[in-house]
Protein backbone atom coordinates (compact mmCIF):
# COMPACT_ATOMS: atom_id res chain seq x y z
CA UNK A 1 0.00 0.00 0.00
CA UNK A 2 2.93 2.37 1.24
CA UNK A 3 4.88 1.85 -1.85
CA UNK A 4 2.02 2.33 -3.96
CA UNK A 5 1.38 5.89 -1.97
CA UNK A 6 4.62 7.19 -2.80
CA UNK A 7 5.00 6.52 -6.46
CA UNK A 8 1.00 7.90 -6.98
CA UNK A 9 3.10 11.35 -4.99
CA UNK A 10 6.30 11.11 -6.79
CA UNK A 11 3.73 11.19 -10.29
CA UNK A 12 1.58 13.92 -9.11
CA UNK A 13 4.97 16.33 -8.28
CA UNK A 14 6.69 14.90 -11.93
CA UNK A 15 3.26 16.09 -13.49
CA UNK A 16 3.35 19.39 -11.30
CA UNK A 17 6.86 20.32 -12.45
CA UNK A 18 6.29 19.53 -16.08
CA UNK A 19 3.50 21.69 -16.28
CA UNK A 20 4.91 24.64 -14.09
CA UNK A 21 7.72 24.05 -17.05
CA UNK A 22 5.94 23.90 -19.80
CA UNK A 23 3.91 27.36 -18.75
CA UNK A 24 7.07 28.58 -18.01
CA UNK A 25 8.44 27.60 -22.30
CA UNK A 26 4.80 29.07 -23.47
CA UNK A 27 6.03 32.56 -21.74
CA UNK A 28 9.45 32.37 -23.48
CA UNK A 29 7.41 31.39 -26.65
CA UNK A 30 5.13 34.30 -26.57
CA UNK A 31 7.50 36.83 -26.39
CA UNK A 32 9.39 35.33 -29.14
CA UNK A 33 6.09 35.59 -31.13
CA UNK A 34 5.92 39.11 -30.12
CA UNK A 35 9.07 40.15 -31.45
CA UNK A 36 8.71 38.31 -34.32
CA UNK A 37 5.43 40.44 -34.86
CA UNK A 38 7.26 43.55 -33.99
CA UNK A 39 9.97 42.50 -36.81
CA UNK A 40 7.65 42.39 -39.69
CA UNK A 41 7.25 38.45 -39.43
CA UNK A 42 4.06 39.31 -40.66
CA UNK A 43 5.24 40.37 -44.07
CA UNK A 44 8.27 38.18 -44.03
CA UNK A 45 7.56 34.81 -42.29
CA UNK A 46 3.47 34.53 -42.09
CA UNK A 47 3.47 31.06 -42.55
CA UNK A 48 5.69 30.38 -39.19
CA UNK A 49 3.92 32.85 -37.68
CA UNK A 50 0.86 31.57 -37.65
CA UNK A 51 2.00 28.39 -36.72
CA UNK A 52 3.91 29.71 -33.80
CA UNK A 53 0.22 31.51 -32.71
CA UNK A 54 -2.05 28.37 -33.08
CA UNK A 55 0.07 25.75 -31.62
CA UNK A 56 0.98 28.63 -28.76
CA UNK A 57 -2.30 28.87 -28.58
CA UNK A 58 -3.34 25.16 -28.51
CA UNK A 59 -0.89 24.27 -26.16
CA UNK A 60 -1.95 26.79 -23.62
CA UNK A 61 -5.43 25.28 -24.23
CA UNK A 62 -4.24 21.46 -23.40
CA UNK A 63 -2.24 22.81 -20.31
CA UNK A 64 -5.33 24.43 -18.95
CA UNK A 65 -7.36 21.52 -19.44
CA UNK A 66 -4.13 19.07 -17.85
CA UNK A 67 -3.37 17.48 -21.05
CA UNK A 68 0.35 18.04 -20.65
CA UNK A 69 1.28 15.01 -22.60
CA UNK A 70 -0.56 17.02 -25.67
CA UNK A 71 0.40 20.51 -24.40
CA UNK A 72 4.24 19.27 -24.91
CA UNK A 73 3.68 18.39 -28.50
CA UNK A 74 2.20 22.05 -29.22
CA UNK A 75 4.78 23.86 -27.05
CA UNK A 76 7.39 22.31 -28.97
CA UNK A 77 5.91 22.84 -32.29
CA UNK A 78 5.42 26.61 -31.41
CA UNK A 79 8.84 27.09 -29.99
CA UNK A 80 10.36 25.66 -33.17
CA UNK A 81 7.64 27.94 -35.64
CA UNK A 82 8.54 31.03 -33.26
CA UNK A 83 12.43 30.55 -33.64
CA UNK A 84 11.97 30.18 -37.13
CA UNK A 85 9.71 33.16 -37.48
CA UNK A 86 12.40 35.34 -35.27
CA UNK A 87 14.84 34.21 -37.92
CA UNK A 88 13.26 34.88 -41.06
CA UNK A 89 12.18 38.28 -39.78
CA UNK A 90 15.60 39.52 -38.82
CA UNK A 91 15.86 42.00 -41.58
CA UNK A 92 12.35 42.98 -42.12
CA UNK A 93 12.61 45.37 -39.16
CA UNK A 94 11.49 48.62 -40.30
CA UNK A 95 14.95 50.38 -41.53
CA UNK A 96 16.20 54.13 -40.81
CA UNK A 97 16.70 56.55 -43.33
CA UNK A 98 17.82 60.05 -43.62
CA UNK A 99 15.43 62.35 -46.12
CA UNK A 100 15.63 65.82 -46.75
CA UNK A 101 12.28 67.86 -46.15
CA UNK A 102 12.11 71.63 -46.60
CA UNK A 103 13.44 72.09 -42.45
CA UNK A 104 16.71 70.24 -43.15
CA UNK A 105 17.53 66.25 -43.11
CA UNK A 106 14.94 63.46 -40.87
CA UNK A 107 15.19 60.39 -40.12
CA UNK A 108 12.11 58.37 -41.15
CA UNK A 109 11.19 54.75 -40.69
CA UNK A 110 11.04 52.08 -44.30
CA UNK A 111 9.30 49.40 -44.05
CA UNK A 112 10.20 46.57 -46.52
CA UNK A 113 8.00 45.91 -49.43
CA UNK A 114 5.98 42.85 -50.41
CA UNK A 115 4.55 43.72 -53.95
CA UNK A 116 2.60 40.26 -54.90
CA UNK A 117 1.79 39.55 -50.50
CA UNK A 118 3.95 35.81 -51.42
CA UNK A 119 5.58 36.91 -47.55
CA UNK A 120 8.58 36.53 -48.93
CA UNK A 121 9.94 40.41 -49.43
CA UNK A 122 10.45 42.54 -52.73
CA UNK A 123 14.32 42.37 -52.48
CA UNK A 124 15.08 38.38 -52.03
CA UNK A 125 11.53 37.67 -53.97
CA UNK A 126 12.82 36.73 -57.42
CA UNK A 127 9.34 37.34 -59.12
CA UNK A 128 8.50 40.19 -57.18
CA UNK A 129 5.06 40.52 -58.99
CA UNK A 130 4.23 37.17 -59.31
CA UNK A 131 3.16 34.99 -55.67
CA UNK A 132 5.11 31.92 -54.98
CA UNK A 133 2.58 29.44 -55.19
CA UNK A 134 3.67 27.73 -51.88
CA UNK A 135 3.12 24.19 -53.24
CA UNK A 136 6.15 22.67 -51.06
CA UNK A 137 8.41 22.79 -53.85
CA UNK A 138 11.42 25.43 -54.09
CA UNK A 139 9.08 27.90 -52.41
CA UNK A 140 11.83 29.82 -51.19
CA UNK A 141 12.51 32.01 -54.49
CA UNK A 142 9.48 33.18 -54.69
CA UNK A 143 8.44 32.70 -58.07
CA UNK A 144 5.54 30.15 -58.92
CA UNK A 145 6.45 26.75 -60.12
CA UNK A 146 3.90 25.64 -62.43
CA UNK A 147 5.32 22.21 -63.40
CA UNK A 148 7.49 20.99 -60.73
CA UNK A 149 8.59 18.31 -62.64
CA UNK A 150 9.30 19.48 -65.37
CA UNK A 151 7.39 16.97 -67.54
CA UNK A 152 5.52 19.16 -69.48
CA UNK A 153 2.09 18.83 -67.67
CA UNK A 154 1.02 21.94 -65.51
CA UNK A 155 1.08 21.17 -61.94
CA UNK A 156 -2.83 21.59 -61.98
CA UNK A 157 -2.66 19.03 -64.50
CA UNK A 158 -0.07 16.63 -63.24
CA UNK A 159 -1.64 13.78 -61.17
CA UNK A 160 2.27 13.51 -60.00
CA UNK A 161 3.68 16.75 -59.94
CA UNK A 162 6.77 15.68 -58.06
CA UNK A 163 7.00 12.78 -60.67
CA UNK A 164 8.57 13.11 -64.18
CA UNK A 165 6.11 11.64 -66.58
CA UNK A 166 4.17 12.05 -70.13
CA UNK A 167 1.42 13.42 -70.46
CA UNK A 168 -0.24 10.60 -71.38
CA UNK A 169 -0.12 9.06 -68.34
CA UNK A 170 -1.21 12.09 -66.67
CA UNK A 171 1.88 13.39 -65.85
CA UNK A 172 2.78 10.19 -63.85
CA UNK A 173 5.99 7.93 -64.53
CA UNK A 174 4.84 5.29 -67.56
CA UNK A 175 4.53 1.97 -65.59
CA UNK A 176 5.21 0.19 -69.09
CA UNK A 177 8.47 2.10 -70.23
CA UNK A 178 11.47 0.43 -68.01
CA UNK A 179 13.35 2.44 -65.85
CA UNK A 180 15.64 -0.07 -64.25
CA UNK A 181 16.66 2.82 -61.46
CA UNK A 182 12.94 3.47 -60.25
CA UNK A 183 14.33 7.81 -60.75
CA UNK A 184 10.55 7.94 -62.47
CA UNK A 185 12.92 8.56 -65.68
CA UNK A 186 12.20 5.65 -68.26
CA UNK A 187 15.56 4.45 -69.43
CA UNK A 188 15.78 5.67 -72.57
CA UNK A 189 15.80 9.11 -71.40
CA UNK A 190 17.83 8.57 -68.24
CA UNK A 191 22.18 8.98 -68.94
CA UNK A 192 22.29 6.77 -65.95
CA UNK A 193 19.92 4.06 -65.80
CA UNK A 194 21.10 2.54 -63.06
CA UNK A 195 22.16 5.51 -60.70
CA UNK A 196 18.52 7.44 -59.35
CA UNK A 197 18.23 10.66 -60.29
CA UNK A 198 18.49 12.60 -56.60
CA UNK A 199 15.62 15.12 -57.48
CA UNK A 200 16.82 17.93 -55.74
CA UNK A 201 16.54 20.35 -58.40
CA UNK A 202 20.10 20.61 -59.97
CA UNK A 203 20.00 19.12 -63.36
CA UNK A 204 17.27 16.67 -63.00
CA UNK A 205 16.24 15.62 -65.75
CA UNK A 206 19.01 14.04 -67.73
CA UNK A 207 18.78 10.96 -64.99
CA UNK A 208 21.57 10.97 -62.91
CA UNK A 209 22.34 11.84 -59.15
CA UNK A 210 24.56 14.88 -58.44
CA UNK A 211 25.49 14.21 -54.53
CA UNK A 212 27.61 17.73 -55.12
CA UNK A 213 25.79 20.04 -57.21
CA UNK A 214 28.37 22.72 -56.82
CA UNK A 215 31.34 20.84 -56.85
CA UNK A 216 32.72 22.08 -53.96
CA UNK A 217 33.72 18.96 -52.68
CA UNK A 218 30.94 19.06 -49.85
CA UNK A 219 28.30 16.45 -50.17
CA UNK A 220 24.70 18.84 -50.58
CA UNK A 221 23.45 16.50 -47.77
CA UNK A 222 25.73 18.63 -45.64
CA UNK A 223 26.45 21.44 -47.59
CA UNK A 224 24.18 24.92 -46.42
CA UNK A 225 24.57 26.26 -50.14
CA UNK A 226 24.74 22.81 -52.35
CA UNK A 227 24.25 25.22 -55.13
CA UNK A 228 26.81 27.90 -55.05
CA UNK A 229 30.47 26.82 -54.06
CA UNK A 230 31.75 27.66 -50.99
CA UNK A 231 34.40 26.29 -48.42
CA UNK A 232 33.80 23.68 -45.71
CA UNK A 233 34.60 26.31 -43.62
CA UNK A 234 31.35 28.09 -43.75
CA UNK A 235 29.57 25.18 -44.44
CA UNK A 236 29.79 25.25 -48.18
CA UNK A 237 28.48 28.69 -48.46
CA UNK A 238 30.51 31.17 -49.97
CA UNK A 239 32.12 33.71 -47.96
CA UNK A 240 30.64 36.71 -49.18
CA UNK A 241 30.47 40.72 -47.92
CA UNK A 242 28.30 42.15 -50.47
CA UNK A 243 28.13 45.91 -48.69
CA UNK A 244 32.03 45.04 -47.71
CA UNK A 245 31.66 46.50 -44.14
CA UNK A 246 34.21 43.57 -42.57
CA UNK A 247 31.08 42.04 -41.16
CA UNK A 248 30.16 38.54 -43.76
CA UNK A 249 27.45 37.83 -44.66
CA UNK A 250 26.15 35.43 -42.15
CA UNK A 251 26.37 36.88 -39.87
CA UNK A 252 25.32 40.65 -41.09
CA UNK A 253 21.79 41.72 -40.45
CA UNK A 254 21.87 43.98 -43.35
CA UNK A 255 23.95 42.85 -45.49
CA UNK A 256 23.37 45.09 -48.38
CA UNK A 257 23.61 48.38 -45.97
CA UNK A 258 27.57 48.88 -45.12
CA UNK A 259 27.80 49.49 -41.10
CA UNK A 260 28.51 52.94 -40.75
CA UNK A 261 31.30 51.37 -37.60
CA UNK A 262 30.96 54.60 -35.23
CA UNK A 263 31.23 52.49 -32.51
CA UNK A 264 27.59 52.05 -31.39
CA UNK A 265 26.20 48.41 -32.25
CA UNK A 266 28.15 48.30 -34.72
CA UNK A 267 29.03 44.13 -34.39
CA UNK A 268 24.92 43.96 -36.00
CA UNK A 269 26.27 45.19 -39.81
CA UNK A 270 23.46 47.38 -39.64
CA UNK A 271 24.07 51.45 -40.00
CA UNK A 272 22.77 53.35 -37.47
CA UNK A 273 22.35 56.60 -38.44
CA UNK A 274 20.79 58.16 -35.75
CA UNK A 275 22.00 56.39 -32.41
CA UNK A 276 20.27 57.71 -29.49
CA UNK A 277 16.82 57.56 -32.04
CA UNK A 278 15.79 61.76 -31.41
CA UNK A 279 15.32 62.27 -34.88
CA UNK A 280 18.60 63.87 -35.42
CA UNK A 281 20.45 61.86 -38.24
CA UNK A 282 24.11 61.33 -36.70
CA UNK A 283 26.21 63.54 -38.86
CA UNK A 284 24.31 66.77 -37.49
CA UNK A 285 23.82 65.67 -34.05
CA UNK A 286 26.44 66.91 -31.70
CA UNK A 287 25.68 64.81 -28.90
CA UNK A 288 24.75 61.48 -31.38
CA UNK A 289 24.48 59.19 -28.39
CA UNK A 290 22.27 60.63 -25.92
CA UNK A 291 18.85 62.01 -26.99
CA UNK A 292 18.17 65.46 -27.45
CA UNK A 293 16.44 68.78 -29.02
CA UNK A 294 16.96 70.54 -32.58
CA UNK A 295 17.43 73.46 -30.81
CA UNK A 296 20.36 71.96 -29.28
CA UNK A 297 21.90 70.52 -32.48
CA UNK A 298 20.37 67.22 -30.93
CA UNK A 299 21.99 67.80 -27.41
CA UNK A 300 20.00 66.93 -24.67
CA UNK A 301 17.89 69.88 -22.94
CA UNK A 302 19.89 69.94 -19.20
CA UNK A 303 18.51 71.62 -16.34
CA UNK A 304 21.87 71.14 -13.88
CA UNK A 305 20.04 72.86 -11.10
CA UNK A 306 16.90 70.97 -11.41
CA UNK A 307 14.50 73.87 -10.84
CA UNK A 308 12.57 72.79 -14.11
CA UNK A 309 13.84 75.57 -16.03
CA UNK A 310 16.38 73.91 -18.79
CA UNK A 311 19.81 75.61 -18.91
CA UNK A 312 18.82 77.07 -22.19
CA UNK A 313 16.00 79.26 -21.10
CA UNK A 314 17.64 79.37 -17.48
CA UNK A 315 19.90 82.96 -16.74
CA UNK A 316 21.05 81.36 -13.36
CA UNK A 317 22.08 77.89 -14.61
CA UNK A 318 23.50 76.77 -11.70
CA UNK A 319 21.63 77.92 -8.89
CA UNK A 320 18.01 76.81 -8.19
CA UNK A 321 15.21 79.34 -9.55
CA UNK A 322 11.88 80.64 -9.93
CA UNK A 323 10.30 80.83 -14.15
CA UNK A 324 9.22 84.63 -13.10
CA UNK A 325 12.93 85.34 -12.50
CA UNK A 326 14.39 83.87 -15.60
CA UNK A 327 15.44 80.57 -13.23
CA UNK A 328 17.45 82.87 -11.02
CA UNK A 329 16.30 82.46 -7.66
CA UNK A 330 13.80 84.82 -6.53
CA UNK A 331 15.14 87.72 -4.00
CA UNK A 332 14.23 88.31 -0.38
CA UNK A 333 15.05 91.65 1.84
CA UNK A 334 16.49 89.32 4.60
CA UNK A 335 18.11 86.16 2.73
CA UNK A 336 19.57 84.52 0.26
CA UNK A 337 18.50 81.15 -1.27
CA UNK A 338 21.95 79.26 -2.55
CA UNK A 339 22.89 75.68 -3.89
CA UNK A 340 23.67 74.39 -0.53
CA UNK A 341 22.59 76.90 1.74
CA UNK A 342 19.84 79.47 2.91
CA UNK A 343 21.92 82.28 4.05
CA UNK A 344 21.08 85.18 6.34
CA UNK A 345 21.61 88.52 5.79
CA UNK A 346 21.28 89.36 9.93
CA UNK A 347 20.78 87.23 12.47
CA UNK A 348 17.95 85.69 14.37
CA UNK A 349 18.01 87.35 18.25
CA UNK A 350 17.27 85.49 21.13
CA UNK A 351 16.58 86.53 24.93
CA UNK A 352 19.81 86.30 26.45
CA UNK A 353 20.24 82.47 27.98
CA UNK A 354 16.82 81.34 26.33
CA UNK A 355 15.79 80.25 23.17
CA UNK A 356 13.24 82.61 23.14
CA UNK A 357 13.46 84.45 19.47
CA UNK A 358 13.00 88.66 19.94
CA UNK A 359 13.05 91.30 17.93
CA UNK A 360 11.07 92.18 14.39
CA UNK A 361 14.10 91.59 11.79
CA UNK A 362 14.32 88.20 13.27
CA UNK A 363 10.77 87.86 12.37
CA UNK A 364 11.57 89.15 8.96
CA UNK A 365 14.12 86.94 8.42
CA UNK A 366 12.61 83.60 9.69
CA UNK A 367 9.13 85.07 7.00
CA UNK A 368 11.44 84.88 4.28
CA UNK A 369 13.16 81.22 5.16
CA UNK A 370 9.39 79.94 5.38
CA UNK A 371 8.60 81.89 2.24
CA UNK A 372 11.78 80.61 0.48
CA UNK A 373 10.73 76.89 1.48
CA UNK A 374 7.15 77.42 -0.15
CA UNK A 375 8.92 78.78 -3.15
CA UNK A 376 11.45 76.12 -3.57
CA UNK A 377 9.68 72.68 -3.34
CA UNK A 378 13.51 71.18 -4.75
CA UNK A 379 14.77 71.81 -1.11
CA UNK A 380 13.62 68.49 0.67
CA UNK A 381 15.67 68.54 4.04
CA UNK A 382 17.08 72.12 5.74
CA UNK A 383 19.04 71.96 8.14
CA UNK A 384 18.64 74.41 11.05
CA UNK A 385 21.51 74.83 12.86
CA UNK A 386 22.33 76.25 16.22
CA UNK A 387 25.49 77.34 17.48
CA UNK A 388 26.74 79.52 20.91
CA UNK A 389 30.08 81.64 21.64
CA UNK A 390 32.67 79.65 24.47
CA UNK A 391 31.23 81.48 27.49
CA UNK A 392 29.70 79.19 29.91
CA UNK A 393 30.19 75.64 30.46
CA UNK A 394 30.15 73.46 26.56
CA UNK A 395 27.11 71.07 27.67
CA UNK A 396 25.05 73.77 28.46
CA UNK A 397 25.88 75.96 25.54
CA UNK A 398 24.84 72.47 23.42
CA UNK A 399 21.38 72.41 25.30
CA UNK A 400 20.80 75.71 24.76
CA UNK A 401 21.91 76.05 20.47
CA UNK A 402 19.43 73.00 20.47
CA UNK A 403 16.59 74.68 21.98
CA UNK A 404 17.21 77.47 19.90
CA UNK A 405 17.66 75.48 16.77
CA UNK A 406 13.90 73.60 17.84
CA UNK A 407 12.62 76.95 18.70
CA UNK A 408 13.44 78.51 14.78
CA UNK A 409 12.15 75.16 13.62
CA UNK A 410 8.73 75.40 15.27
CA UNK A 411 8.72 79.53 14.11
CA UNK A 412 9.00 77.86 10.55
CA UNK A 413 6.08 75.04 11.26
CA UNK A 414 3.88 77.78 12.60
CA UNK A 415 4.50 79.41 9.03
CA UNK A 416 3.32 76.62 7.30
CA UNK A 417 6.33 74.76 6.39
CA UNK A 418 6.11 71.00 6.59
CA UNK A 419 7.83 69.73 9.57
CA UNK A 420 9.28 66.53 7.27
CA UNK A 421 11.44 68.96 5.16
CA UNK A 422 13.42 70.15 8.01
CA UNK A 423 15.64 68.81 10.90
CA UNK A 424 16.89 71.20 13.72
CA UNK A 425 20.73 69.81 15.71
CA UNK A 426 22.42 72.58 18.35
CA UNK A 427 26.14 72.14 18.12
CA UNK A 428 27.20 74.13 21.05
CA UNK A 429 30.36 76.41 21.02
CA UNK A 430 31.75 73.15 18.77
CA UNK A 431 31.83 75.07 15.37
CA UNK A 432 32.95 78.73 16.02
CA UNK A 433 33.64 81.00 12.63
CA UNK A 434 35.53 84.04 14.21
CA UNK A 435 37.89 83.90 17.62
CA UNK A 436 35.87 83.73 20.87
CA UNK A 437 38.55 85.72 23.07
CA UNK A 438 36.78 89.34 21.32
CA UNK A 439 33.44 90.58 21.94
CA UNK A 440 32.75 90.84 18.04
CA UNK A 441 34.08 87.25 17.32
CA UNK A 442 31.72 85.56 19.92
CA UNK A 443 28.98 88.03 18.60
CA UNK A 444 29.53 86.37 14.83
CA UNK A 445 29.92 82.96 17.11
CA UNK A 446 26.16 82.98 18.23
CA UNK A 447 24.24 81.91 15.35
CA UNK A 448 21.97 80.09 13.26
CA UNK A 449 22.64 78.77 10.22
CA UNK A 450 20.08 77.09 7.19
CA UNK A 451 21.91 74.29 5.27
CA UNK A 452 20.46 72.87 2.52
CA UNK A 453 20.84 68.60 2.81
CA UNK A 454 18.92 67.49 -0.05
CA UNK B 1 -44.50 4.18 -16.94
CA UNK B 2 -43.22 2.38 -20.00
CA UNK B 3 -44.14 5.19 -22.00
CA UNK B 4 -42.34 8.04 -19.49
CA UNK B 5 -39.15 5.93 -19.49
CA UNK B 6 -38.84 5.92 -23.09
CA UNK B 7 -39.34 9.48 -23.30
CA UNK B 8 -36.61 10.38 -21.30
CA UNK B 9 -34.14 8.23 -22.62
CA UNK B 10 -35.07 9.89 -26.21
CA UNK B 11 -34.78 13.02 -24.29
CA UNK B 12 -31.30 11.48 -22.94
CA UNK B 13 -29.95 10.59 -26.57
CA UNK B 14 -30.76 13.33 -28.22
CA UNK B 15 -28.87 15.55 -25.89
CA UNK B 16 -25.92 13.03 -25.96
CA UNK B 17 -26.24 13.49 -29.80
CA UNK B 18 -26.59 17.11 -29.78
CA UNK B 19 -22.66 17.40 -29.16
CA UNK B 20 -21.91 15.68 -32.38
CA UNK B 21 -24.33 16.92 -34.72
CA UNK B 22 -23.30 20.48 -33.64
CA UNK B 23 -19.43 20.35 -34.16
CA UNK B 24 -20.04 18.59 -37.67
CA UNK B 25 -21.68 20.89 -38.63
CA UNK B 26 -19.23 23.71 -37.51
CA UNK B 27 -16.39 21.76 -39.19
CA UNK B 28 -18.61 21.32 -42.23
CA UNK B 29 -18.46 25.46 -42.79
CA UNK B 30 -14.98 25.89 -42.03
CA UNK B 31 -14.46 23.44 -44.83
CA UNK B 32 -16.35 25.40 -47.17
CA UNK B 33 -14.60 28.50 -46.18
CA UNK B 34 -11.14 27.20 -46.56
CA UNK B 35 -12.31 25.39 -49.94
CA UNK B 36 -13.79 29.33 -50.95
CA UNK B 37 -10.08 30.42 -49.51
CA UNK B 38 -8.43 28.06 -51.65
CA UNK B 39 -10.08 29.10 -54.93
CA UNK B 40 -9.21 32.48 -54.27
CA UNK B 41 -5.31 31.95 -53.83
CA UNK B 42 -5.14 32.19 -50.23
CA UNK B 43 -2.08 29.70 -50.75
CA UNK B 44 0.30 32.24 -51.61
CA UNK B 45 -1.93 35.55 -51.40
CA UNK B 46 -2.87 35.15 -47.71
CA UNK B 47 -0.55 32.73 -46.34
CA UNK B 48 -0.70 33.83 -42.43
CA UNK B 49 -4.67 33.26 -42.41
CA UNK B 50 -4.38 30.47 -44.44
CA UNK B 51 -2.38 28.35 -42.83
CA UNK B 52 -4.00 29.41 -39.16
CA UNK B 53 -7.45 28.25 -40.79
CA UNK B 54 -5.90 24.96 -41.35
CA UNK B 55 -4.56 24.60 -38.51
CA UNK B 56 -7.38 25.66 -36.26
CA UNK B 57 -9.84 23.15 -38.67
CA UNK B 58 -6.62 20.55 -37.88
CA UNK B 59 -7.32 20.88 -34.34
CA UNK B 60 -11.01 21.03 -34.00
CA UNK B 61 -11.25 17.80 -36.17
CA UNK B 62 -8.52 16.11 -33.20
CA UNK B 63 -10.94 17.51 -30.18
CA UNK B 64 -13.70 15.72 -31.90
CA UNK B 65 -11.83 12.57 -31.54
CA UNK B 66 -11.51 13.57 -27.98
CA UNK B 67 -15.08 14.22 -27.88
CA UNK B 68 -14.40 17.69 -26.52
CA UNK B 69 -17.33 19.21 -28.76
CA UNK B 70 -17.03 22.17 -27.31
CA UNK B 71 -13.01 23.18 -27.53
CA UNK B 72 -13.71 21.36 -31.32
CA UNK B 73 -16.57 24.26 -32.00
CA UNK B 74 -14.64 27.03 -30.77
CA UNK B 75 -11.36 25.91 -33.11
CA UNK B 76 -14.05 25.19 -36.01
CA UNK B 77 -15.46 29.07 -35.65
CA UNK B 78 -11.48 30.35 -35.65
CA UNK B 79 -10.69 28.29 -38.46
CA UNK B 80 -13.96 29.24 -40.60
CA UNK B 81 -13.46 33.35 -39.19
CA UNK B 82 -9.60 32.46 -40.37
CA UNK B 83 -10.56 31.20 -43.89
CA UNK B 84 -12.95 34.16 -44.73
CA UNK B 85 -10.39 36.78 -43.94
CA UNK B 86 -7.67 34.48 -46.00
CA UNK B 87 -10.17 34.87 -48.78
CA UNK B 88 -11.36 38.45 -48.43
CA UNK B 89 -7.62 39.39 -47.95
CA UNK B 90 -6.68 37.31 -51.49
CA UNK B 91 -9.49 38.51 -53.37
CA UNK B 92 -8.53 42.25 -52.17
CA UNK B 93 -5.27 41.74 -53.61
CA UNK B 94 -6.29 40.42 -56.50
CA UNK B 95 -8.57 43.32 -56.72
CA UNK B 96 -11.73 41.76 -57.06
CA UNK B 97 -15.05 41.75 -55.43
CA UNK B 98 -15.52 40.10 -51.96
CA UNK B 99 -18.82 38.69 -51.09
CA UNK B 100 -18.44 36.05 -48.73
CA UNK B 101 -20.07 32.35 -49.29
CA UNK B 102 -22.81 31.12 -47.24
CA UNK B 103 -22.17 28.30 -45.28
CA UNK B 104 -23.76 25.85 -43.78
CA UNK B 105 -25.30 26.19 -39.89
Amino acid sequence: MRPLLLLGCALLATGCVSGRQLMADAEVISTDVERARRNGAMQCAPVDLAQAEAHLEFGQGELNQGNSGRAAEHIELASAAAKRALEASRNCASKQVVVEDGSGPVVVKVTPSDRDGDGILDDVDQCPDEPEDMDGFQDQDGCPDLDNDGDGVLDSEDRCPLAYGPAETQGCPAVDMPDADGDGIPDHLDKCPNAAEDMDGFEDDDGCPDPDNDGDGLLDSVDKCPDVAGPPTNYGCPIVDADGDGINDDVDQCPNEPEDMDGFEDEDGCPDIDNDNDGIPDTLDKCPNEAGIAELQGCPDKDSDGDGIPDRLDACPDQPGIEAEKGCPKQYATIVVKQDKIEIKQQINFRSGSASITGKGSAAVIDDVAQAMADNPQIRKLRIEGHTDSQGSASSNLKLSQRRAEAVMLALIKRKVDPARMIAIGYGEEQPIEDNSTAAGRAANRRTEFTIVE
Amino acid sequence: MKTRLLALCSLAVGLLACGPVQSTAYLLDAEIQLQAARTAGAESLAPYEWTSANLYLEKAREEVGYSDYEVAVRFAEKAARSAADARAKSLAAKGRDVTPRGGVR
